[in-house]
């Protein structure tokens, strides 16, 4: 018997393996340009 | 008063104030001082919500408009945050941002119920004066201090969700997680396009954003917290087999 095993790569369900990382992207982008706005704003770098 | 502007913010407080309930009860359960401060966070979400309710079905009232200011537009967020804060940081942060938090807090109490106020100047700019705005603060520097803590609520509550859920996903574990997390984010992120939608003069913007929230987080507070049954993961072949 075989003992060195490899690593299992695990999976989510496919939909969920698409879903997810776009889902994490959109809402990292959208807190981005949230934060630039309200700073640019705050600071006056954006008519408000 | 109209379906948008009263019921809306009563249903949003409801939600909230149930949603606060089960934190709290998970709270007794479990302990984690996360859970404790995401309970007084959701308590603050209900109160502002209700005094938007109360503004909508019976009108102005100071003490409630500085109740809905201090609650709903300057503590909620950060206090949301600050339960996540006690979830992902390493000691000592929770405890001194706690510590900046509690005077923060007293701070803005003070503020709140010291400035004057000017219930006419809830119709200048956009607003239609339907809705609850903190243009009717007069006094200078109470506005101000609002978006350091909706910053601090914004970047810790969103982030750590978000992080946590890129955490389980790049592991492939505890989907129930993952999802959880996301709802959550993008639950704390409603409020804010509800008020970004205000500013810019969309009608019922604020309170259907808040709605959302309420209900993204609560579903999303759920799935956290409930395990899903999905068929195992699949794996590939290992070499014993």
């Amino acid at each position: 018997m075989n003992d060195k095993k490899l690593q299992p790569e695990r999976k989510y369900p496919q939909a969920y393996e698409k879903f997810v990382p776009i889902a994490i992207g959109v809402i990292v982008v959208i807190v981005v340009g949230m934060l630039i706005l309200t700073l640019g704003i705050a600071f006056g770098l954006i008519q408000g | 008063m109209t379906f948008v502007n009263t019921y809306l913010p009563f249903t949003s407080s409801l939600i909230s104030f149930i949603f606060a309930f089960f934190v709290l009860k998970r709270y007794t359960e479990r302990k984690g001082n996360h859970l404790l401060v995401w309970g007084i966070g959701m308590i603050f979400y209900g109160i502002g919500g209700f005094c938007e309710g109360y503004y909508g079905a019976f009108g102005w009232n100071p003490l409630v408009f500085r109740l809905w200011y201090l609650f709903g537009a300057h503590l909620v967020a950060a206090w949301l945050g600050q339960g996540t804060v006690y979830l992902l940081a390493k000691k000592p942060w929770p405890t001194i941002t706690m510590v900046l938090l509690v005077l923060g807090s007293l701070y803005g109490t003070y503020r709140v119920f010291t400035a004057t106020l000017d219930p006419s100047l809830l119709t200048t700019s956009l607003h239609t004066g339907s809705e609850l705005s903190g243009h009717a603060i007069t006094t200078s520097g109470v506005r101000g201090l609002t978006p350091i803590f909706n910053i601090y609520g914004t970047v810790t509550l969103v982030g750590g969700a978000i992080w946590s859920a890129w955490i389980f996903f790049r592991k492939r574990v505890l989907l129930h997680r993952t999802i959880g997390n996301i709802l959550i984010a993008a639950g704390a992120l409603a409020p804010a396009f509800g008020g970004a939608g205000s500013r810019f003069g969309i009608p019922a913007a604020l309170y259907i954003g808040e709605l959302v929230g309420a209900i993204l987080m609560f579903i999303g507070f759920w799935r956290a917290t409930t395990p899903m049954q999905v068929n195992q993961p699949h794996s590939e072949p290992t070499a014993a087999d």
